[in-house]
């Protein structure tokens, strides 16, 4: 019992819920007229109610009576979701007079203070010939029964698939709507695609249909139930002649077999399978114009872009987002995501983009929305930079440039600094050259490397030959220098024996009186040259007291002394010869001392 | 006398900015205003005409970044480093071009080469080589203190001080040598051509398997050998190059421009 109250309340929720169906206004013409039938037209307003209905006559047919109204009223619920629809039909009957082709015209009527108006639909009246000559001579007709005998050939033209395209040529990455309908003259019992048509080039945005056989079609001048199977917005990717591939279908259609039963006759409906191929449609694709644009990345439509910058102040590790949408017809779902231009100071997480895409028409509109989020991370005056969008639009054939502003933020401390420290490294950001040298450039003429000149090495050359010169001069004066006594003795016996040549003389002659005489005035003379005293002043006894006081040894002294003795002693000696030498050897070694002995 | 130490100061600088040339004036204008085309055109008219120089190479190879020309832009770098190892700038941005380029070579020269060529590109050749010849004056000056004097901490001096001195100037020889010869060297070039498929040996690459390696503009290579050969009766010039210690392979004398 609970249960069942429930179930009670939730279906009177339901229909509190019912939503507002659309309201339209539609005329449904006659189906197969022949000369002299009569013929309802109908006008059918759906989901309101209507006033001021206003009908005009249909020129060339006799009007019967009308309107009669009827109304209808439908309820359902389809899970969960109530709808409910109504409709009021006028009816208007007229008589066919003659055959040919007529028009009905306009109506409209007042709903929901709207008012509503269909469109004029034009209607063929057969002869009255044409009613007489046999069923299966006539052309498959929708609405004659008569004419879908059992047995009879189906023909291309009675059953087909065509693909239909909006356009015949596009630039590459243009929204082309794609249309794959069935078109028959009779009913259709089973429909299997065995090969679904191949969009070889394109990418895909579907629609959702319910393929229903529901639609009545003039297509070459006959009538044809359609019914769309596929509807597609199709974006080519490259350039030429691009084909779509034709589809093949397994259909039965229904036939019917007129069956005598005696009394009546029976229409026994038979089945007849066909094989239907589709048409395969082709395209011309443009590429896009050349050159390209600077940023340009691929959409093609019209679009608008637009940026935002959530909130207006900024702190350091508080997280701000920049909202940027890019909305507009086109290829919106392939448009490829933006990339800002965010200081490096910031840290950046993965955008988070939304597309939303619908088909209108044959056109996809939608809009892209990425949001960067960004979390500064340093105090102080930064800029985001502003983005290029770069669309192509098929109808001007001209690239359009957008630009979003360049935002400038100051970012202040945030309350929610990290404990590390506050300072940082400075960091190089190492993102172009460095600029152009602008002092003095002195241009020469010659690039020169001294290593490599000759007169860099004659320099060494020089500097060595200098050098070993002043060293050989040196060296021959330090010899010198270090033989002082050997010099001086030299020198000093160079003095005696230029004294005592002509004593050697006599001595070699033998001639004693002669050698000591000219000894004593040999080492007389020398000794007055040497203390620079005349010899007249000299005497034996103040040689040795001048000699030492000009600094001269007194065992020197006194063997130059010993000499003159020893040769005045001699002068008045016989035999004085057998002395000669060694009295000349004490000469010559007693000046030689003397001459060394100087300072 | 402040006033008259200013005027003279601004003197020396108008004296310094009239001997500047007003071509590369104006190229440096016409770089600041974004004109680079015009400014490459106009310095490499200026080393033509008045002469070369570490700075005139570099703008002009900021000039060719800026256009996009990569392997030339590596060229003029590599040109002002030939006339000034030390120039810094160049040096910066010729690492900075290095990073921007399509390859990244291997491993190039070995460890101990690597060492010297980088001490030797520390200073200009020309200062390695004064610096010798003030070792080699010392040394002498050396010598001649340790055979003069007769003081013997002068002689320990000199002699000890001699030594070290004339090994500083041998080194330091060698240094100038090793720079000049960096700075000279003919058998370094740029490949130029914004790509180029090497071959395994000196003509156009027959099929797949002759063909050895593919590089891009801005790649510097080492030519080791050359050779002219003539296939088709197109006479062309073939070096054997190696961009690398593992990659050795010949490439059209066409596609690279020696630095």
């Amino acid at each position: 019992m609970k249960r069942f109250i429930l179930f009670i309340f939730l279906t009177l929720l339901i229909g509190a819920g019912v939503m507002d169906a659309q309201v339209n206004f539609t005329v449904k013409p006659p189906t197969r007229v022949y000369e002299g039938q009569r013929f309802p037209v109908t006008f059918r307003l759906t989901n309101a109610e209507g006033s001021d209905l206003k009908v005009s006559q249909i020129n060339g047919c006799t009007l019967l009576y009308g309107p009669s109204v009827s109304q209808s009223q439908s309820y359902q619920v389809v899970n969960g979701k109530a709808s409910s629809t109504s409709a009021i039909e006028y009816t208007y009957y007229y008589k066919a007079d003659k055959a040919g082709t007529f028009t009905i015209p306009a109506a409209t009527v007042v709903a929901d203070g709207k008012r509503l108006s269909t469109t004029a639909v034009t209607f063929t009246v057969h002869s009255v010939d044409d009613a007489n000559t046999p069923a299966s001579q006539r052309p498959v007709d929708v609405d004659d029964v008569d004419t879908q005998a059992a047995g009879r050939r189906v023909n291309g033209d009675d059953v087909f698939v065509r693909i239909i395209l909006s356009k015949s040529s596009a630039y590459e990455q243009e929204a082309i709507g794609c249309t794959i309908k069935l078109y028959t003259k009779y009913s259709i019992s089973s429909f299997l695609p065995t090969r679904q048509p191949a969009f070889d080039g394109f990418l895909i945005q579907e629609v959702d249909i319910q393929p229903s056989l529901n639609q009545m079609e003039t297509y070459n001048g006959q009538n044809y139930m359609t019914a769309v199977l596929k509807k597609c917005i199709i974006f080519p990717q490259k350039s030429g002649k691009l084909t779509i591939n034709s589809g093949n279908y397994d259909i039965s259609v229904v036939q019917y077999d007129n069956v005598n039963m005696g009394m009546f006759q029976v229409r026994q409906p038979k089945e007849a399978k066909i094989k239907v191929n589709s048409n395969s449609a082709s395209i011309n694709i443009h590429p896009l114009p050349q050159p390209q644009p600077d940023g340009f990345t691929g959409a093609v439509g019209s679009f608008s872009i637009d940026s935002r910058l959530v909130g207006n102040s900024f702190r350091t590790n508080d997280p701000a987002t920049l909202i940027y949408t890019i909305r507009g017809t086109g290829n919106v779902k392939y448009v490829k995501e933006p990339v800002i231009d965010f200081p490096t100071e910031f840290e950046q997480y993965t955008p988070k983009s939304d597309i939303e895409a619908e088909v209108h028409g044959n056109e996809v509109s939608g809009s892209m929305t990425v949001e960067y989020t960004f979390v500064p991370q340093s105090v102080g005056d930064f800029t985001i930079g502003s983005d290029k969008f770069v669309y192509f639009n098929p109808q001007t054939k001209q690239y359009v440039t957008l630009t979003t502003p360049s935002y400038p933020i100051k970012v202040a401390k945030g309350v929610s600094a990290p404990v590390t420290a506050d300072q940082k490294d400075v960091e190089n950001k190492n993102s172009d050259i460095r600029h152009i040298y602008l002092g003095d450039k002195t241009p020469m003429k010659q690039h020169h490397l001294v290593v490599l000149e000759s007169w860099y090495w004659l320099l060494y050359v020089g500097l060595f030959i200098v050098t070993v010169a002043l060293m050989i001069i040196n060296r021959r004066n330090a010899r010198l220098n270090a033989d002082v006594t050997g010099r001086r003795t030299a020198k000093a016996s160079k003095v005696a024996r230029r004294r005592l040549k002509a004593a050697e003389g006599f001595m070699k002659s033998g001639d004693g009186d002669k050698f000591y005489e000219e000894m004593l005035r040999a080492l007389w003379g020398y000794l007055s040259d040497k203390l620079s005293m005349p010899v007249s002043q000299l005497s034996r006894d103040n040689i040795s007291a001048t000699l030492a006081s000009k600094g001269y040894s007194e065992e020197n002294a006194e063997a130059i002394v010993s000499v003159l003795d020893d040769c005045e002693m001699a002068r008045y000696t016989p035999d004085s010869s057998s002395h000669m030498d060694s009295v000349y050897e004490r000469g010559v070694n007693a000046i030689n001392k003397l001459e060394s002995n100087r300072k | 006398m402040k006033y008259i130490l200013s005027l003279i100061a601004i003197a020396v600088c108008c004296l310094g900015a009239k001997a500047e040339s007003s071509l590369i004036q104006q190229a440096d204008s016409a770089y600041t205003a974004d004109n680079f085309k015009e400014a490459a055109d106009t310095y490499l008219h200026v080393i033509a005409t008045e002469g070369n120089s570490a700075t005139l190479q570099y703008n002009l190879g900021n000039c060719y970044y800026r256009l996009g020309e990569m392997g030339k832009a590596i060229l003029a770098y590599e040109r002002a480093l030939r006339f000034d190892p030390t120039f810094d700038d160049a040096r910066n941005n010729l690492e900075f071009v290095n990073t921007k380029i399509a390859d990244r070579p291997g491993e190039r020269g070995t460890f101990i080469g690597n060492a010297l060529d980088s001490v030797a590109n520390s200073a200009r050749s020309n200062s390695w080589a004064w610096i010798a010849f003030a070792c080699f004056t010392l040394t002498l000056l050396g010598v001649l203190a340790y055979v003069f004097s007769s003081v013997v901490i002068v002689r320990k001096v000199g002699f000890f001080g001699g030594l070290l001195t004339f090994i500083g100037c041998v080194c330091f020889i060698y240094l100038a040598f090793r720079s000049a010869a960096i700075a000279t060297a003919d058998d370094v070039a740029i490949v130029t051509s914004p790509s180029t498929i090497l071959s395994t040996s000196p003509r156009v690459p027959k099929d797949r398997t002759q063909e050895a390696m593919l590089l891009h503009e801005g790649t510097r290579v080492e030519i080791l050998d050359s050779v002219r050969s003539t296939t088709d009766s197109i006479n062309s010039l073939w070096y054997d190059v190696q961009v690398d210690n593992a990659h050795r392979a010949w490439i059209n004398a066409a596609a690279v421009e020696k630095i």
